[in-house]
């Protein structure tokens, strides 16, 4: 009875739900979270929860009679959180107690250096608490040795001073996962870029001076870890599910992927079948089977699965939320008729009177108003569009004569709501229709391709035989024109079409004559695509144009008549009319073509198909699987956190002038509303914002401003002339530094190297800083142009440093430079830094 | 208690003091304060022990440098009034005299920036003075309250080409787009806010007279310049930086 009454108050409840979830808690972390002003109050409530909570090093943790009473009572997270707790973790301490560890690595920092005087030297730094030297610290064996370590000074930040984090900053992080967090661990590192790098067989080198080096590289992580503060960074469950707009092939097969692979599915058709633009087809090229069939097995194996819920003719109202919690409003328009009624036994179609033009067969044939889309279509359930619906409430006959009184023609609008992790579009592509220039005219044998496949399909226009559609004749000569549409891309598999035609024509009519033409001058510069394969039936023509006879229509393809009985014209895709609509609501740009772009997406949202240009069957399947494993292995979290390497937003500062925008390579960055909206799982943590900030409203989580400013003032104390700062993005300008530090390509004791994420980061404040602070030289060293991890990091700061040249003296401009190294150049890093070395001696 | 006030002028144009005058707080300013140092109006005397000065122009000589280091010595707080003391001012376009910001010689409580200060940064800095607070400056840039910001888009692409507007731009006030979407380089987005965007509401783009609001002006113009798409003759336009202050390393 007494546990009930320590749950019943709502701040109790949310404090067992913080320390279950995050471990320990400190007295001022819980007030916070709680939102208390009061002391007391809080006090009261943690001497309420008496021994469910135990108190270690002022922070509150869970004991392990808490865990039992929270495992028994089986208590929902949403119960014990409530509404108002913000889903947000918090890493890093404003507190600081600090310990080094000075790995000697088999004695190689030894030979080199007094490692003796160098521990007795960092004893004195501040906030330091003990320092410690490991002989193999990447070892094992030292795992048990460093955990009590720790926990017998209740150290919460570890400075590594050992080889170079691009080697063993994982197994080392990796020791302390439970000790301390990653965040506040700092390395400096005192081999590659120490005691490998300045012993010289050729110039006898104090070894004070290199191990002063050693100690300012320490002093530098020491400080930079002491600048750590806490991040607080927002922790999303993820919700298992996937919301699919649009039931073509893509979307089908993706949601047949995911369902396998347990993911619930929401498959949101617009239209009121599922199949998309395929199951008009006749058949798939290189595929045996004719496509409806292939559509209704499909669809046959997804209605059997659990895991996918299908919504046709749905509509999108709106969506908010963020990647791994969606929510989406959506409209399901009436159908008119019950689907858990029907049977489908077509009583109301062959009672129905009235009859309108067929959509499915392009208007060249008739429906009556209530239908079924196709034959084999699902749901297998008859409907009425909403523009014949006024005609049937005057009518109401069906109503009268359904057996099963499926018929509802007062049917109303349904709203509904579904909650999903990732959302797809796969709404697919239209097809090219401005075909007035090509005399497109169906009464008189000019149609489209699309139409052609209606053709040649055996519940199509003419049953399957080939004959003229103006007068039922069997047709002998057909031409098709190949790539109708716009002239700026290419469908490349237009080829495979006109051999599936071509190979279809002589089924029926082995005598028929084909011809098939391009059209080189609307192909542009895209010629060269369609010339890798060539059949003798293709022309290639430089103009060709379409004359209407009497009877006979003729293609002419550079002044030679080809009289054909049907003229094909064979479309291009085109980018979906609905996609401008869609744009807004579901957070996407455009190419250049016009179609969806990949690049740059909203985290949580994906393409397939079509959408993304033009594809052919089997492309489509392939985006789709490999959407489909994108989407499996993001769902099989059970929560997400952004990477701490990110940037945070003070919105206190922030003026909305958009730099950041612009300078953001990923597009991760977004005006919403007059404010500043930064999608942490797109960002990738370069800084190029943060150095483009004006106001200084952005700032990095871990390589702040303050901390590389710090890193540049510590560097400094260096009596060493002359003075070269290099600032080397991490994955190659560091990387080639280690490399001549592993190579022992020996440089000066006078070069101290600041890692950076990117060359972007670099902000021209740090450079007018160091020169200030009396650096002689700065070197920003980083990738090469064209293969930036951050695709414009590098000519960003090449924009800057650039300009910055340009307008500084002359005396200064020597002093500047920017590098473009890969991760083995370490010879080249080695030269290039000792001739500067060189340069900057003469100048002194 | 009556603060004793001590206001001094440096290499200035006396913009700012003037300013002062004009002031619509002036008349309270001056009923609640002892302006007991003020050799604008006065006669010089010797220096006594002042609660806050108001130092108003650049250092160009040495004997400048040696007077403030005495204000410094003689008053519990010293502010610099205007851009010219605070950044060292428009005297640094000129080729033949360089003025530098008294923060290079002396300690500085707090700035007032400005050419001149506008008249409610101004007066809000001296009721927080007579209330004995720090100075309180915005954080933000222009771009903040800035009227044309509706027009921008966020993609700086246009070419820079011009520091003003021409005439025909200049007197069409219809529906006035922001001056970079325009081509016209405009200062705001590297200058604090605080002057209800005077210069821009009246067509002409900001120049940066309020000084950086984080990092130093210097470095938070190569940060922007260098995300523009700048004409050649811009980029290597030394007047850029030395429009109000005088700045590191560059030589004109």
């Amino acid at each position: 009875m007494e546990v009930y009454s320590t749950l019943s108050h709502p701040f109790r409840r949310k404090i067992l739900y913080l320390l279950d979830r995050e471990g320990y808690i400190k007295y001022s972390e819980i007030m916070e979270k709680l939102g208390l002003d009061l002391t007391g109050q809080l006090n009261f409530h943690l001497k309420k929860l008496g021994s469910l909570i135990g108190k270690e090093r002022k922070s509150y943790y869970l004991t392990e009679d808490g865990k039992r009473i929270l495992n028994i009572m089986n208590l929902n997270n949403r119960i014990l959180a409530g509404e108002e707790i913000e889903n947000l973790i918090s890493q890093g301490s404003d507190l600081n107690r600090i310990g080094i560890i000075v790995c000697n690595c088999n004695e190689e920092i030894s030979n080199i250096i007094n490692v003796n005087n160098l521990l007795n030297e960092l004893k004195n730094l501040k906030n330091v608490v003990s320092v410690r030297l490991f002989e193999n610290l990447c070892q094992e064996i030292n795992l048990e040795k460093v955990s009590n370590w720790v926990k017998e000074n209740f150290l919460n930040k570890i400075v590594i001073a050992a080889c170079s984090p691009k080697s063993h900053e994982h197994i080392i992080k990796h020791m302390f996962e439970d000790l301390v967090e990653n965040i506040n661990i700092e390395f400096a590192n005192i081999r590659e870029q120490c005691c490998w790098a300045h012993p010289n067989h050729k110039i006898q080198l104090n070894p004070l001076i290199i191990a002063r080096k050693a100690y300012l590289l320490i002093e530098a992580a020491v400080e930079r870890v002491i600048l750590q503060g806490v991040i607080k960074i927002k922790r999303i469950e993820v919700e298992k599910s996937c919301a699919i707009f649009g039931g073509g092939i893509a979307g089908m097969t993706l949601a047949l992927n995911l369902a396998r692979a347990g993911i619930k599915v929401y498959l949101i058709e617009k239209s009121p079948t599922l199949g998309g633009k395929i199951a008009r087809w006749h058949r798939i090229s290189n595929m045996g089977d004719c496509s409806i069939c292939f559509i209704s097995e499909l669809i046959g194996e997804i209605v059997k699965r659990d895991e996918i819920e299908i919504h046709t003719n749905t509509e999108i109202n709106k969506i908010s939320g963020e990647l791994g919690n969606f929510n989406i409003e959506l409209i399901k328009k009436p159908r008119y008729v019950d689907a858990k009624r029907c049977t489908g036994c077509l009583q109301c179609i062959e009672i129905c009177g009235n009859e309108t033009l067929n959509e499915y067969d392009f208007e060249l044939t008739k429906r009556k108003i209530i239908h079924f889309p196709f034959s084999n279509c699902y749901p297998y359930v008859p409907l009425i569009t909403d523009q014949d619906i006024g005609k049937c409430k005057e009518c109401r006959i069906c109503e009268r004569a359904c057996l099963n009184k499926a018929i509802n023609l007062d049917q109303k609008i349904k709203n509904f709501q579904i909650r999903v992790g990732v959302k797809v579009i796969a709404i697919g592509a239209d097809l090219f229709s401005n075909l007035h220039d090509n005399c497109y005219d169906p009464t008189n044998n000019i149609i489209t391709s699309a139409e052609f496949e209606r053709i040649l399909s055996s519940d199509g226009l003419t049953g399957g035989k080939l004959v003229r559609l103006s007068d039922n004749r069997l047709i002998n000569s057909i031409s098709i024109i190949q790539e109708i549409g716009p002239s700026d891309y290419v469908c490349e598999y237009s080829d495979d079409i006109a051999l599936k035609y071509l190979e279809d024509i002589k089924i029926r009519n082995p005598e028929c004559e084909v011809n098939i033409f391009y059209d080189l001058s609307k192909l542009k510069n895209n010629q060269d695509l369609l010339l890798r394969f060539t059949h003798p039936k293709f022309i290639y023509a430089n103009n060709v144009s379409v004359e209407i006879g009497n009877g006979v229509n003729y293609v002419i393809a550079d002044y030679i008549e080809f009289p054909s009985d049907l003229i094909v014209l064979n479309q291009k895709m085109v980018p979906n009319k609905d996609l401008v609509n869609l744009r807004k609501t579901l957070d996407f740009t455009f190419n250049e073509n016009g179609f969806m772009s990949t690049e740059t997406l909203a985290s949580g949202v994906y393409g397939v198909g079509s959408i993304l240009g033009p594809m052919n069957y089997r492309s489509t399947i392939s985006s789709a699987n490999t959407i489909a494993l994108k989407i499996i292995s993001l769902l099989s979290n059970d929560y997400l956190i952004a990477d701490l390497t990110g940037i945070n937003i003070n919105e206190e500062k922030c003026g909305l002038c958009g730099l950041c925008i612009k300078s953001c390579p990923f597009s991760a960055i977004t005006l919403d509303l007059d404010k500043i909206k930064i999608d942490r799982f797109k960002c990738k943590g370069c800084g190029s914002c943060v150095c483009s900030c004006p106001t200084g409203a952005l700032e990095m989580n871990i390589d702040s401003t303050e901390k590389i400013m710090r890193t540049i003032e510590v560097f400094s104390k260096s009596k060493m002339n002359p003075k070269i700062l290099i600032f080397a993005c991490e994955s190659c300008g560091y990387a080639a530094a280690d490399d001549a530090g592993l190579k022992k390509l020996a440089y000066p004791p006078s070069v101290f190297i600041i890692k950076v994420p990117c060359a972007g980061r670099v902000d021209s404040e740090f450079i007018l800083y160091s020169l200030k602070s009396g650096f002689d030289g700065i070197m920003v060293i980083g990738c090469r142009e064209n293969s930036c991890n951050y695709i414009d990091g590098i000519s960003q700061a090449k924009n800057r440093i650039d300009l910055l040249r340009e307008n500084v003296e002359p005396e200064i401009r020597k002093r500047i430079i920017l590098l473009n190294l890969n991760s083995i150049e370490g010879k080249k890093f080695s030269d290039s830094v000792n001739s500067f070395h060189k340069l900057l001696l003469m100048e002194v | 208690m009556e603060l004793k006030i001590l206001i001094i002028s440096m290499t200035s144009c006396s913009g700012c003091i003037s300013t002062l005058f004009s002031l619509d707080i002036f008349p309270q300013f001056f009923e609640k304060t002892k302006i007991a140092y003020f050799p604008f109006i006065t006669d010089e005397e010797k220096l006594d022990i002042y609660d806050i000065a108001l130092i108003e122009g650049c250092i160009t000589q040495e004997s400048q440098i040696r007077l403030i280091q005495e204000v410094r010595r003689a008053a519990k707080k010293v502010y610099s009034l205007g851009s010219c003391a605070a950044f060292g001012g428009i005297i640094n376009l000129s080729k033949k005299k360089e003025g530098e910001p008294l923060s290079n010689y002396i300690e500085v409580d707090g700035i007032i920036p400005g050419c001149p200060p506008p008249s409610s940064l101004f007066g809000n800095c001296l009721i927080n003075l007579l209330e004995n607070k720090m100075i309180k400056l915005s954080n933000k840039n222009q771009c903040y309250s800035c009227p044309l910001r509706d027009g921008l888009d966020y993609e700086y692409k246009t070419k820079i080409t011009d520091l003003i507007p021409n005439n025909r731009d200049f007197n069409s006030t219809q529906n006035p787009k922001c001056f970079l979407t325009r081509g016209i380089l405009c200062l705001g987005p590297v200058t604090r806010e605080g002057c209800e965007n005077k210069c821009i509401i009246r067509g002409m783009p900001c120049e940066g007279c309020l000084g950086s609001p984080s990092k130093s002006l210097y470095s938070n113009i190569y940060n922007f310049l260098s995300l523009l798409n700048l004409s050649d003759d811009l980029k290597t336009y030394k007047g850029i930086f030395y429009r109000y202050s005088k700045p590191l390393l560059i030589k004109r």
